[in-house]
């Protein structure tokens, strides 16, 4: 194990993957934290606001104090088009205060808190809103939507990777040390699982999902959903493993002394699959976070109140949107970034766990 | 009924002082082709193979490479499972078992009594777990010893084969193959059994690690009297360790006694031309080798009655029929233990090791 991480550290494009992923799960740790507002709270006068990132302002040209403030923003109907635009009003300053209290959250569901990393004073929520990527329709700033959003996908990865690998490795298990008839069944049992088309099985599953189900039983279901198309892979690779694995003499050793097979899949076979099973975790966690995101964007997988990257992005779907709001599309970035780090990752373990480059 | 017990049991018995007798031990393995995976013909691998081992002996097993000498090995440890007929006879307390006729569950009390060692010591080590966890898996899973108590004894068994005791947090692949034989050996020892099957445990081992281990195996075997089954290639190694030494041809014993009288008067073609083939370490020494002509034949479709006769220099000499159409017994043809399957093993005159040695050429 050790020695896996010491090769992977040669790896650059492996520790950008790392370092991506680790700032992404800090994110959804902390990310009640860093959101200025409540991912569900309606800001109603500010319905479609760009993003002010790019209107922070750091210095006052009269005071010559530095601090970033934003001015105030005046809703301007535009004569010729009819489209609403936001104007900066220059006599009215709103700075940008830094660990602010206000609205209160529980950090981790245990500790309350109302301590957040930006902020404006309430008493100018009227005039102007930190939405530093914007708000959608409904005047919900996107930003802390976004940070919220990193949580279901993120947790949703690494339980369909847990799940997946979990069912595979007890399939593949069996079907490899005991060979036979069983194994016969149960690869022709696999097979069939591989043969059907991914997307098109999980759209059934999740749309046969009961309209009374709550948020958190669509999540979990959704998962059940992924997982279900994702073990098959892993039950294969497994089985063909400790189809070989089972020949060692260390396993015949074991068999001699009487141990049992459930011992010896347990000690002997499965420990040393598990260079595969870190990489195939990770790659198939990448697999997950976008299948979510395709679902959920297609409108079978998470629903409101809920908020994920996918869902987010359902407000990218017509083009007239896009072109008056291309904020939206945002989200997509952040799903870019989770995707790819976890492939890099990915792509770095099975590299540094290829038996050529161990020594 | 009670008479058919009686008479069961009375079969059943070995005689004093042996541990283990093996009557007609035979496994063939199906060969099996096309869709259906129909059984198209059998390797015979051991084919009605009979020897006993005494209590605190060594009994090599020779043989030349797939003459089913390991998957003998393996049959009697039922890592294979044997095929019906084949009896196993084990004794534990005074009393015979029949290993061949228990179900696997049955087995496991027996399982503490007999060990192996095997050839590779690269694959029989687990290289995720550390040599204390390796040695200290038979005691996991006999329930013998827990916590401190194992670590004391996984710490006497790495003394007892000359290993140092704080290596014990160390992997496998830290080891140097001489090294990983031996932890290999405290792992056989673990359970302080009876018997061990020592398959070809020095054939992968450097000359000079080879004669380090061999002396272990002899060492331990005073130590704790240990009853080995000792199976080789190599001839000198088998007569260094051996009391006895049973030879083994396409799936049949074809020779068995005390290892002095077998290589001094063998009473078997086969042994005659393997003995001939030992190299002597003399650049002088002009070798009277007995050349076998032709390969092995297939364990699939073994020659008629001796299954040496085609390879068999007096077979080829005098074209006795015998030979080509009579299985011949292994019997014991002195009278004192020394058994042969050659029908005319009374007869013929053969040489053994210093008649050979004894022809040597001079300069």
């Amino acid at each position: 194990m050790s020695n896996l991480l010491g090769r992977l550290k040669s790896s650059w494009l492996g520790l950008i993957g790392f370092f991506v992923l680790l700032a992404l799960a800090l994110i959804a740790l902390l990310a009640d934290f860093l959101s200025p507002y409540p991912a569900d709270e309606l800001h109603a006068d500010f319905s479609s606001t760009p993003p002010v990132l790019t209107q922070i302002h750091w210095t006052d040209p009269e005071t010559g104090d530095s601090g970033p403030f934003l001015y105030g923003s005046q809703k301007i109907r535009n004569p010729f088009t009819s489209k609403v635009e936001f104007k900066e009003d220059t006599s009215l300053k709103i700075p940008i205060n830094f660990w602010v209290h206000s609205w209160s959250y529980k950090f981790l569901g245990i500790w309350s808190s109302d301590l957040h990393l930006l902020g404006t004073s309430a008493n100018t929520a009227s005039s102007a809103g930190l939405f530093l990527f914007g708000t959608d329709k409904l005047g919900r700033d996107l930003f802390s939507r976004i940070l919220i959003g990193t949580r279901l996908p993120l947790i949703l990865g690494i339980l369909v990777a847990l799940f997946s690998i979990g069912f595979g490795v007890f399939v593949g298990g069996i079907s490899g040390y005991f060979g036979g008839a069983l194994d016969l069944l149960l690869q022709r049992f696999t097979e069939a699982f591989m043969s059907l088309p991914r997307l098109a099985l999980l759209l059934v599953l999740t749309a046969a999902v009961p309209i009374g189900w709550t948020p958190q039983y669509r999540f979990w279901g959704l998962v059940a959903a992924i997982a279900l198309v994702g073990w098959a892979p892993v039950a294969r690779v497994v089985r063909g493993q400790v189809l070989s694995l089972r020949e060692e003499s260390y396993v015949a050793a074991a068999k001699v002394f009487g141990a049992s097979s459930a011992h010896i899949i347990w000690k002997h076979l499965i420990p040393n699959t598990m260079s595969y099973l870190i990489v195939a975790a990770t790659l198939i966690a990448a697999n997950a976070v976008v299948l979510e995101s395709t679902i959920s964007f297609l409108g079978f997988g998470l629903q409101e109140p809920n908020v994920s990257w996918g869902l987010l992005l359902q407000s990218a779907k017509s083009i007239p949107d896009l072109q008056l709001h291309p904020w939206v599309l945002i989200p997509g970035c952040f799903l870019a970034m989770a995707v790819v780090g976890f492939n890099f990752l990915g792509d770095a373990l099975r590299d540094a766990v290829d038996p050529r480059m161990a020594l | 009924m009670p008479t058919e017990t009686a008479q069961k049991k009375e079969t059943a018995q070995v005689n004093e002082g042996v541990l283990l007798e093996v009557r007609n031990l035979r496994k063939f393995f199906p060969v099996k082709k096309g869709i259906f995976r129909r059984t198209v013909a059998h390797v015979k691998a051991v084919d009605g193979v009979d020897f006993f081992i005494k209590q605190g002996e060594t009994l090599g097993l020779v043989g030349e490479s797939g003459c089913g000498k390991t998957t003998a090995g393996r049959t009697i440890l039922r890592l294979i499972e044997p095929d019906p007929g084949s009896r196993i006879l084990f004794r534990i307390n005074d009393k015979t078992v029949d290993l061949a006729r228990l179900r696997p569950r049955q087995m496991k009390p027996f399982r503490r009594q007999m060990q192996i060692i095997f050839q590779d010591p690269y694959s029989s080590l687990n290289p995720r777990m550390t040599v204390a966890d390796i040695v200290g898996e038979p005691l996991v899973v006999h329930g013998v010893a827990r916590g401190k108590e194992r670590e004391a004894r996984v710490r006497e068994l790495l003394e007892a084969v000359g290993l140092n005791p704080a290596y014990m947090k160390r992997y496998p692949h830290e080891f140097s193959g001489g090294q990983r034989q031996r932890i290999g050996i405290a792992r056989a020892l673990a359970l302080d059994p009876q018997l061990i099957v020592c398959d070809e445990p020095v054939s992968a081992l450097d000359v000079s690690i080879q004669a380090q281990v061999i002396n272990l195996l002899q060492d331990l075997q005073k130590e704790f009297g240990l009853t080995y089954l000792f199976i080789a290639h190599d001839l000198s190694v088998v007569r260094h360790i051996s009391t006895r030494i049973a030879v083994m041809y396409l799936g049949k014993i074809v020779e068995m006694a005390d290892t002095e009288e077998l290589f001094r008067m063998p009473k078997h073609p086969y042994t005659e031309a393997l003995l001939s083939a030992v190299p002597v370490p003399d650049p002088d020494y002009k070798m009277d080798r007995i050349i076998l002509e032709g390969d092995v034949p297939s364990p699939v479709n073994p020659p008629s009655g001796c299954v040496f006769h085609p390879r068999c220099q007096y077979y080829a000499k005098n074209q006795w029929a015998e030979c080509k159409n009579l299985v011949p017994k292994l019997e014991d043809v002195t009278g004192k233990g020394h058994f042969s399957a050659c029908h005319f093993a009374k007869e013929l005159q053969l040489n053994g090791v210093e008649e050979i040695v004894g022809r040597r050429t001079t300069k």
